[in-house]
């Protein structure tokens, strides 16, 4: 082996060792706090959330609440990536309709809204269970299925996590009537803010 | 059939087919004067998707806006088949739901205020005009038209129509007044598609569509021909070629259509929008000041 190949081999070794270094050290300041760190009760609310299909079909509730309580410490912190579940115990949704045909939604399991600051900035996700939401419209009907809807931006001044037409919630569609979401699965996207009380006020940071 | 009955059923036919033929060629003439080409039929533009314009989505009431655009099919009346062309008729407007006690609701359609009821069509060619047969020049064509002589209903979730129309029968010698249908005695439609399509994306709208619904009705009857021709005197022939009255079972409308629905308030101004989101407030202030 020539002294220049050599030298080319090992240049690239301490490059690769320098960028696993950064981004080892990114992984490891990957981290969540809630603060307070005292156990609190939140409400969210939503004053327009929608859920558009692939098939630009429109879930819209013009009034969306729930409410839970963040964790007591130490459970308020994660020193690892992932962040931190705010359970929510109670999801209404009303004033509901597809495309303007009104719909009835109930909801049930157990919720959660998820908080991490893994990449720095405060992030927010709705974890739904599996049959989480059940929608009726007339003969249509559409059951939720576990899904992430998220992440999208968490504001710690307005205690505002806002979607734009992001994140995957999964469903099944009874195809009941012609207007109906086709019978099977499908996926829809989210748009809305949901803001958590402001008082006290949650703060999500690294 | 004796040569008596026969003579009699055909020598009235042939004298109106030679006189429409007559009065057809005129109107060839004319139109071909009036540069509408050698046909002698101006070809219709093809009504389409007009992106929620025919919404009245001024009343606040209205929460779904929907267009039906029929982009083909094939309408039979006793022995008359006509050929729906693509974009020859279009169905829009707003449906507003009234919710009743057990949670079902009452669909409403609501046209917009343009005398048309929500119904709009391009006059459809009958093939074989007047006389059943085509001829040079199309000199005894005839061509028909869809009017609604009622509301119509949209059903938006099923995609069912329901419409009371009567046929306008046009040429020249048929005056301005024939119809195969009235507002008393109307040609009643109720075309039904089964089937949960797959919806798409408009595009530059809001909302989605259903393309390629396909809707049937074999049940309606059409009522005989009215005020054809002077004093409705040739009613009679208008009967012989359309086949009417033809009863229910005999006659039947299939349609490929495009189902266009949105909800209303993603296309309601700005301005109405606010006001109707004021609305609850307003009542809520009214109910705590009472």
């Amino acid at each position: 082996m020539s002294s220049r190949t050599m030298l080319g081999k090992a240049s690239t070794l301490v490059g690769a060792a320098a960028a696993l270094t950064i981004a080892a050290s990114g992984i490891a300041t990957a981290s969540t706090t809630i603060s307070p760190a005292a156990a609190t009760p939140v409400t969210a609310t939503s004053s327009g959330l929608s859920f558009v299909t692939t098939g630009g079909l429109e879930l819209y509730c013009t009034s969306v609440s729930g409410s839970g309580t963040t964790p007591a410490a130490p459970g308020n912190v994660n020193s690892g990536t992932g962040g931190i579940n705010i359970n929510i115990a109670s999801v209404g949704l009303s004033g509901c309709d597809l495309e303007g045909v009104p719909a009835t939604i109930t909801t049930s399991g157990s919720w959660a809204l998820n908080v991490n600051a893994d990449s720095g900035s405060p992030m927010g996700s709705i974890k739904i269970p599996n049959g989480g939401a059940h929608v009726v419209a007339g003969s249509c009907v559409i059951d939720v299925t576990a899904s992430t809807a998220g992440p999208v931006p968490y504001n710690n001044t307005t205690h505002t996590v806002t979607a734009n037409n992001t994140g995957t919630v999964n469903f099944t569609s009874n195809g009941g009537s012609a207007s109906c979401p086709a019978a099977g699965a499908g996926t829809a996207k989210m748009t809305g803010a949901l803001k958590f009380n402001s008082t006290p006020g949650i703060t999500v940071t690294p | 059939m004796s040569k008596n009955a026969l003579r009699t059923r055909v020598a009235p036919t042939m004298a109106i087919a030679a006189a429409l033929a007559l009065i057809g060629g005129g109107v060839a003439t004319a139109e071909e004067n009036s540069s509408l080409g050698s046909s002698g039929t101006p070809a219709a533009t093809p009504l389409t998707f007009d992106g929620w314009s025919s919404c009245p989505v001024e009343d606040l009431d209205v929460a779904t806006c929907a267009t039906v655009v029929v982009r083909g099919g094939s309408m039979k009346i006793g022995g008359l088949t006509v050929p729906v062309p693509d974009g020859g008729l279009k169905i829009a407007g707003g449906v507003k739901y009234a919710t009743q006690p057990d949670g079902s609701f009452v669909e409403t359609f609501v046209p917009k205020p343009d005398g048309r009821n929500g119904v709009y069509s391009n006059p459809i060619s009958v093939p074989g005009g007047a006389i059943g047969i085509d001829t040079p020049l199309n000199l005894t064509q005839i061509t028909a038209t869809v009017e609604a002589v009622g509301l119509p209903n949209i059903k938006v979730l099923d995609q069912e129509l329901t419409m009371p129309v009567r046929l306008k029968l046009s040429n020249s010698l048929l005056g301005n007044n024939c119809y195969l249908g009235s507002t008393a005695n109307p040609i009643n439609l109720h075309l039904t598609t089964t089937g949960n399509p797959p919806s798409e994306p408009i595009g530059d709208y809001p909302g989605a569509v259903f393309p390629a619904v396909q809707h049937t009705d074999n049940l309606f009857a059409a009522p005989a021909a009215s005020g054809c021709g002077v004093f409705g005197a040739l009613n009679w022939a208008v009967n012989l070629r359309a086949g009417t009255p033809s009863a229910s079972g005999k006659n039947s409308l299939t349609t490929s259509s495009d189902v266009y629905t949105v909800a209303a308030r993603k296309v309601r101004p700005p301005a109405a929008s606010a006001a109707q989101a004021a609305e609850p407030a307003a009542v809520a202030q009214m109910g705590a000041a009472g």
